[in-house]
């Protein structure tokens, strides 16, 4: 299969998360509470070691098939821009090693896959994360009528 | 005797009642693809769309509405204007003043509402000093930080190893450091130490119903729109007094001090043979068309009446700066503005400005007046043989990226 063989660096991001899906044994989750102000944006590669970082190690399987299914439904395409951000998803293989790493900021869209600065073009990624660590706030997407855009 | 209360800003006025979430939402297309919403704009349907969630996720929040209406009908951001001064008579010295305070029984005085500890006292007191005399902002700040009942606030110096200056909402608590600055990454700016400080705790001031509201509208430059006010609002105020050029992005690096100093150039201009340093009121715009040696060569555009022309620009300590990793033109721009003046450069035909990253281009390019079309032939150079022997042929992007590492 096509995807299982993609590697990172492709760009091919939705590939990249297929070929994650089979090795992934461990996911890390770094998050930032949602009132945090910061003087600079956030780099990705800057989240892990950001003063105040919660951290989720997660190795059950479900939960890492599911964050995975979220961020394919979330379709990733490459796209401009610097990301200020709020989630960092390490997502390793039984050897420790980094497979696929996902970035995203406080907004549905913002992120960055591996190297990668991407829009996620639908909202599956954002709301998994919302469900899981902002549960207060509203389902925004089934309020706003698709006509409206 | 319990603090009076005192206000940063004054509560915005409520909007009209027909001004509902879903009318607030409403945006129109132009044709390049962005969209509008009153005075705001989004460059693409994602960014609005990622607007609309925003808003409808916390819809109910006290404020929002009201913040939304003052940001889309008058074009001003709330919480980008000077906070509400001090009371007259009110002195630095007065609000540090602990000589008849003990520390608690976690090593934290109370100035009023405010907290600070023990151990960080000194350089707290000295960074209020330094930018309260400068800036009657500053003083407002401190001032309201020890009089708000409503929301206590915490500040803390972070040591040398936390290079990152924040405000944290839920524990409303800043945090700073005097050893570390910021360097934006698209004009290379910088927010210093004291510009840090105001920068945290005008987000203390913004935080409720403006701040959270201004936070969930997308800003791609700035983040969001609660960065862009602090950014543009009381951080520019004090780029003004301190005579730094100005951010105009949340993007950029944590730069330390005393890096930031030392490899600060100086900057001598070659004009005609003749060598001189750029001293206060320098001022020069141009297209690069080399950079080499520790020398920038521009290309100056004619006014007109006069033929474009072509000048170098020799920057000190060029090696020095990127040891420490900084693309040389924003070096350029540093000691520009260490010495209170500004340079222009621009690279491509349309008058770019050159950075690393495209999406900042365009932005860049959008925000200035193009450049006149670049001259086919440029009038001879008499100055420098070197040069004249050379073609004039605007540098492509990837020269400039291969000479700042």
């Amino acid at each position: 299969m096509q995807a299982a063989n993609a590697k990172p660096g492709t760009t091919d991001l939705g590939a990249r998360i297929e070929a994650a899906r089979a090795a992934a044994v461990k996911l890390t989750i770094y998050h930032l509470p949602p009132g945090l102000r910061t003087l600079l944006a956030i780099a990705a590669g800057a989240i892990e070691e950001f003063p105040g970082v919660a951290v989720d190690e997660i190795s059950d399987a479900a939960t890492i098939a599911a964050a995975l299914d979220a961020l394919a439904a979330a379709r990733p395409s490459p796209a401009d821009g610097q990301l200020n951000a709020r989630y960092g998803l390490i997502f390793t293989d039984a050897a420790g090693e980094r497979i696929l790493r996902a970035y995203k900021s406080r907004f549905p869209s913002e992120g960055q896959i591996d190297e990668t600065p991407c829009d996620y073009e639908e909202p599956a990624f954002h709301e998994w994360l919302v469900a899981r660590y902002q549960p207060a706030r509203r389902n925004a997407q089934a309020e706003i009528a698709p006509d409206e855009e | 005797m319990a603090e009076p209360a005192s206000r940063p800003y004054e509560p915005l006025p409520d909007p009209p009642k027909d001004f509902t979430l879903h009318k607030a939402l409403q945006g129109t297309k132009t044709p390049d693809g962005h969209w509008h919403v009153g005075s705001l704009e989004f460059e693409t349907t994602k960014e609005y769309s990622d607007f609309r969630v925003g808003q409808v996720e916390m819809a109910g929040t006290k404020g929002q509405l009201a913040t939304l209406y003052a940001v889309e009908t008058t074009g001003h951001i709330p919480g980008a204007e000077p906070m509400n001064a001090a009371p007259a008579g009110t002195t630095v010295d007065g609000l540090l003043d602990v000589k008849d305070k003990k520390p608690d029984g976690q090593g934290f005085y109370h100035l009023g509402t405010l907290k600070v500890h023990k151990d960080e006292l000194q350089q707290f007191a000295d960074l209020q000093k330094n930018i309260c005399e400068k800036n009657p902002e500053a003083l407002a700040a401190l001032y309201h930080m020890e009089h708000a009942p409503d929301k206590p606030v915490t500040f803390r110096v972070t040591k040398d190893n936390d290079r990152d200056d924040r405000y944290e909402s839920d524990t409303n608590t800043i945090h700073w450091n005097p050893h570390t600055a910021a360097r934006d990454s698209r004009n290379g700016a910088r927010a210093d130490p004291g510009t840090a400080a105001l920068h945290e705790e005008t987000h203390w001031a913004n935080r409720g119903g403006v701040g959270d509201t201004l936070s969930s509208i997308p800003s791609k430059a700035y983040s969001d729109y609660n960065e862009r006010a602090v950014i543009e609002g009381s951080e520019a105020r004090m780029a003004d007094i301190e005579g730094h050029a100005k951010r105009h992005s949340h993007h950029g690096h944590v730069v330390p001090v005393r890096e930031l100093d030392s490899i600060t150039p100086s900057l001598t201009v070659r004009q005609n043979g003749v060598d001189r340093e750029a001293g206060p009121g320098f001022q020069q715009s141009g297209r690069v068309i080399g950079m080499k040696d520790g020398m920038v060569t521009l290309a100056v555009r004619g006014d007109g009446t006069e033929p474009a022309h072509r000048i170098e620009l020799k920057v000190e300590q060029l090696q020095s700066a990127f040891q420490h990793d900084l693309p040389a033109e924003r070096v350029l721009l540093a000691g520009a503005q260490k010495h209170g003046d500004t340079v222009t450069i621009s690279t491509s035909n349309d008058g770019r400005i050159v950075y690393s990253d495209p999406a900042q281009e365009k932005r860049i390019h959008d925000q200035h007046q193009p450049w006149p079309p670049y001259p086919k032939e440029m009038p001879q150079f008499s100055g420098s043989p070197d040069l004249a022997e050379r073609p004039v042929v605007p540098p492509q992007k990837a020269d400039l990226v291969g000479v700042n590492r």
